[in-house]
């Protein structure tokens, strides 16, 4: 659709001003591009240049180590056990972003009662701050004072406090309950937006022909919604892949980095160890590796932009 | 206490004052700072905040205030930053050849920049100083390790120990002399384990986050009590070279604090995410009976629940001996400043003995001891609490990692191994040798 | 797949609403209380949900000079400025590369395109390093440029992959009709194109708000004076290595909170429609 439209203005326009034509669209584009180039390209290209670099302690010089640094992310146990937790993160949160997103959008679609509040009130995590979010679920877990372990003991339902953010176990999945809090309205949100556009008649039909709505949802809402489901997972994963903050508050990567995603790792390198060419080399790696996932995605979010 | 504060100060100077080698002016009286109008040019100065200890802030502005005020034709651009917040902008900042001329950084930073030579020498005598205004433990941090030369890279600006803090009324319901500090880490664990028994709550706050300053300057004295140490700091004169974190001194430490949280269970079940706000937070809830702390946390404690009955005494001994934290920070010169006049005079008035005094808050000490006698020293003693204590404890201080990479070691490999056996993942011989081989691979790199 | 299918069916919706529910707000109504009962009752109290006392000390708090005499409202100050000019400066860059992408045909579109997309792929503290040394030797550290130049970097190519779409659901037929008229290509850009796509502008200017508004990293690295601050680093002020204010903690989260709140919902009808009509056509 996007093409077509774009070949019937594209046409009038070479028409009406055929000497300009060619310049135009890269007068339009050039101020973002400039930008880009500022805020992206020169710090790419300066992340590559300073991962081969030492940045030693004992000289404010900074000298050529080769591949030294990427030598010693690999050889760093911690690395990988961070890579894993960022792709649990990132995978577990979601998937239950897209099926609470998905629940509260079905459940919100045709409410006839208090529809605006609502939906007001399942939006609002997704407006409040990641870092108002990191703190009010803080305490929320505290084992000693917090409200999830000081309401489990009083009703008995558990002997003593669990400490959800200094258990190996528990740490990461608690955190991910916390993301998925302040995540999944956007979910609903979007999937809210595209039920808007799932025929009517289709659902009627199949209600009269008494399908299950078990049958109605995947048959029905679920293919008219892919589209939207694709890009909103997307976005989403993106999103929580990029996530630092939930972490950095909550636990600070603990214990024993079981809750340490790959922002907190890399900032932790550059800033607390001072060590910028290892940060960038582990920057470098991360950005080789999302390459790989840059051609799905690509695909999904720049459909119609491929040029002609 | 086997010695107020007052008492030491006394005979210190009594002792010092035997000495006569002092130069005069180094020992003129208190608040001996005259301004030289005259100064003109620029000086650029980058400072800590001591919130939240609000005297402290109060003291810091008043400074910043008056020191301008006094060089009105100087150019004077002070930046304020927050504890841990300086250390990446003041590297950037020095490898990009530009930098403060004048910074204050706490003492585990200052090694680091020693370490690359970006700081100039300081001459003493210079400012009117000598060695002797200062503890020796201050002056090994503004020094290069093994250096015999002894030059000194910085000037310290105020030093202080922290204490271990209790909470009367718990440890009486729970059958102790509330007056009483235990005497031994030993004895901390059993007081510790009788105040869980008799009482529900934690008998002890215990700060074992990963990746943060405040587990390992609690870890360390234990340490140390029971002879460890994680290069040879304990020894004189401390090479930095020989890595002895595995030793036994440092089992026996994990061993004291396994015993406190896996065996007897006797600390808040959330240290391994707690770090001192946390505990301190516990503490004012009545959910701590004993912390290790610094005098400015008594007193706001003090001053957000004074219901709580407050009471401090020196940090347990061990079997090799009692220790602390050498904590504080250096006032350090970049190398090549072209202004030392500038430079001069704002490190005299840092360093007169009221301003020394007051600068120091009221969770640290002066570092220039003859602000101990100063007039701006008895408006402190007033709302201090507990600092004879805490000085008593200074002479008990020992250093951190003066090793350019001690941040890592002190912030990272200390907190694994802590959390390591605490988390049962290894043996505390394992975890202690581990740790070893980590402090030897980044002393490597 | 049976028993969950009976589940589900029995349990009526307004069960799963309430459930839901109660999980957005949970969190909110333990930081509503602790903004209003003095800071000891948060920590001596058994854990409740129900002020006790209630005060307003924690709000009035906010409004006294703290650290170096700055506070809340400087807090503030900061997170408008901040916010305005990334939104201002996105959208006045991003609008006319998406309505480029959107309605011409040239040379090296699609690589354009996914380069500006490909950006937001990687995690924003991949250029921390880089910017931050950048803006050090800039000497552009510690001032709101900094931040602005920052935010950008995740905010641009989310700008223009937004409002493309939103230009891609206008039909070109007024602008077509308008360059028949004689109107030049900036013409029928910003008179025609530009008053439709005012909906998919609230919304991308909303999106983009709420991401500079909450922003925690480039702040954090970026910022070092207390009168610098944010809001989410504001928050911090009162976190610090003696007793957390949670009282002062709270009531600034929830002081932060408010306006995003008000704004966002009072616009989001403009939200779902843009993300509807633009984002999500096909």
């Amino acid at each position: 659709m996007g093409a077509v439209r774009t070949a019937a203005y594209d046409g009038i326009h070479a028409r009406r001003a055929p000497l300009l034509s060619r310049v135009v669209p890269y007068v339009f584009v050039c101020p973002a591009l400039a930008l880009l180039l500022v805020v992206t390209a020169y710090p790419f290209a300066y992340s590559v240049y300073l991962s081969f670099f030492r940045t030693p302690s004992e000289s404010m010089r900074w000298t050529f180590t080769g591949l030294a640094n990427y030598r010693a992310v690999f050889a760093d146990p911690v690395f990988y056990r961070v890579v894993n937790n960022t792709v649990v993160w990132t995978a577990a949160s979601t998937l239950a972003d897209l099926v609470l997103g998905m629940i509260a959008a079905l459940a919100v679609n045709n409410l006839r009662v208090c529809r605006g509040p609502v939906r007001a009130a399942l939006l609002l995590p997704y407006v409040v701050g990641y870092v108002v979010a990191s703190y009010a679920w803080l305490w929320l877990y505290q084992g000693d004072y917090g409200l999830i372990d000081g309401t489990l003991t009083a009703w008995h339902v558990i002997a003593a406090p669990i400490p959800f953010l200094s258990s190996l176990a528990l740490a990461l999945p608690a955190l991910i309950l916390t993301n998925v809090w302040k995540t999944f309205p956007f979910a609903m949100l979007m999937l809210l937006a595209g039920l808007q556009t799932v025929p009517e008649q289709l659902v009627m039909a199949a209600r009269l022909d008494r399908a299950s709505s078990w049958r109605t949802f995947w048959e029905i809402t679920v293919p008219a919604l892919w589209p939207v489901l694709v890009v909103t997972a997307m976005l989403l994963a993106l999103q929580n892949f990029h996530s630092f903050t939930i972490p950095w508050i909550m636990t600070g990567g603990g214990p024993l980095h079981r809750s340490e995603i790959i922002a907190n790792y890399i900032y932790n390198q550059a800033f607390t160890q001072l060590d910028f060419g290892l940060a960038a080399a582990t920057s470098c790696i991360i950005s080789a590796l999302l390459l790989a996932f840059a051609v799905v995605y690509v695909r999904v979010l720049g459909r119609g932009a491929s040029a002609r | 206490m086997t010695m107020t504060r007052r008492a030491f100060v006394e005979a210190a100077g009594a002792a010092l004052a035997a000495v006569g080698t002092m130069p005069v002016r180094g020992w003129a009286a208190a608040g001996d700072y005259a301004p030289r109008r005259d100064l003109t040019g620029e000086l650029t100065v980058w400072d800590w905040s001591a919130a939240p200890d609000t005297y402290g802030v109060a003291q810091q502005q008043a400074f910043y205030h008056w020191f301008p005020e006094q060089h009105p034709k100087l150019r004077f651009r002070m930046t304020m930053y927050g504890y841990t917040d300086m250390l990446p902008k003041l590297e950037v900042s020095y490898r990009g050849g530009g930098g403060p001329d004048v910074a204050r950084t706490a003492i585990a930073w200052s090694s680091r920049f020693i370490a690359a030579d970006v700081f100039q020498p300081i001459d003493l005598a210079r400012l009117g100083l000598s060695a002797k205004n200062f503890w020796p433990q201050a002056l090994q941090t503004v020094q290069k390790p093994g250096d015999p030369s002894g030059t000194l890279y910085g000037i310290p600006s105020n030093n202080e120990a922290m204490m271990l803090v209790w909470n009367k009324a718990l440890f009486r319901a729970a059958g102790l002399d509330p007056a009483k500090t235990p005497d031994t880490w030993d004895d901390l664990a059993s007081y510790s384990k009788r105040i869980h028994d008799k009482t529900g709550q934690a008998g002890f706050g215990l700060v074992a986050k990963l990746n943060n300053g405040n587990t390992p300057f609690r870890f360390a004295p234990v340490m140390w009590a029971y002879g460890g140490s994680i290069f040879d700091e304990l020894a004189t004169p401390t090479t930095w070279k020989k890595v002895g974190i595995d030793g036994p001194g440092t089992v026996a430490a994990l061993d004291l604090y396994n015993r406190l949280f896996n065996v007897d269970k006797s600390v808040e079940p959330s240290a391994l995410n707690d770090a001192q706000a946390d505990v301190a937070t516990l503490f004012l809830g009545g959910k701590v009976a004993m912390m290790i702390a610094h005098p400015s946390d008594a007193a706001q404690a003090h001053s957000l629940n004074p219901s709580i009955e407050l009471a401090a005494g020196l940090l347990p001994r061990g079997p090799a001996r009692r220790a602390v934290v050498f904590g504080g920070s250096n006032i350090h010169v970049r190398k090549g400043a072209s202004n030392m006049d500038q430079v001069d005079e704002f490190l005299r008035a840092y360093e007169s003995p009221n301003w020394n005094a007051r600068l120091a808050g009221l969770g640290s000490n002066p570092a220039n001891r003859v602000a101990e006698h100063a007039p701006a020293q008895k408006e402190r003693d007033k709302l201090l609490l507990f600092n004879d204590v805490t000085f008593e404890m200074i002479q008990y201080g020992v250093n951190v990692p003066l090793v350019a990479q001690g941040a890592h070691i002190w912030n990272e490999t200390i907190p694994t191994m802590i959390q390591k056996v605490l988390l049962k993942q290894t043996s505390p011989q394992q975890a202690a040798a581990e740790a070893a081989a980590d402090v030897r691979q980044v002393m490597r790199a | 797949m049976r028993a969950a299918r009976e589940a589900l069916r029995r349990t009526p919706r307004s069960a799963v609403l309430l459930g839901l529910v109660a999980f957005s707000l949970l969190p909110f109504a333990w930081m509503l209380t602790a903004s209003l009962e003095p800071p000891q009752a948060l920590y001596t109290a058994a854990p409740h949900l129900v002020p006790r006392p209630v005060t307003l000390a924690n709000y009035a708090s906010l409004l006294s000079p703290r650290e170096q005499g700055v506070y809340f409202p400087r807090y503030f100050l900061n997170s408008v400025v901040v916010a305005f000019s990334t939104v201002a400066l996105a959208l006045l860059v991003a609008t006319p590369a998406a309505y480029a992408f959107s309605r011409f045909t040239f040379r090296g579109k699609g690589m354009l395109m996914y380069g500006f997309l490909a950006q937001n792929l990687f995690p924003g503290v991949n250029f921390l390093v880089p910017l931050f040394i950048l803006m050090t030797v800039l000497g552009l550290r510690d001032t709101y440029g900094a931040l602005i130049i920052g935010y950008l970097t995740f905010s641009l190519p989310l700008n223009i992959w937004l409002l493309r779409g939103f230009f891609d659901g206008i039909p070109p037929e007024m602008e077509v009709a308008a360059r028949l008229d004689g109107a030049g290509v900036v013409r029928a850009f910003v008179e025609v194109a530009l008053p439709a796509a005012v909906p998919g502008l609230v919304a991308t200017a909303i999106y983009t708000f709420i991401l500079a508004w909450d922003e925690y990293l480039y702040a954090l690295t970026m910022i070092s004076s207390a009168d610098m601050r944010t809001l989410p680093l504001g928050l911090f002020a009162y976190f610090s290595e003696g007793v957390p204010d949670w009282g002062g903690l709270t009531a600034t989260a929830i002081g932060m909170s408010i306006p995003v709140v008000i704004v966002f919902l009072v616009l989001q009808r403009y939200f779902v429609s843009a993300l509807t009509k633009g984002a999500l056509k096909y």
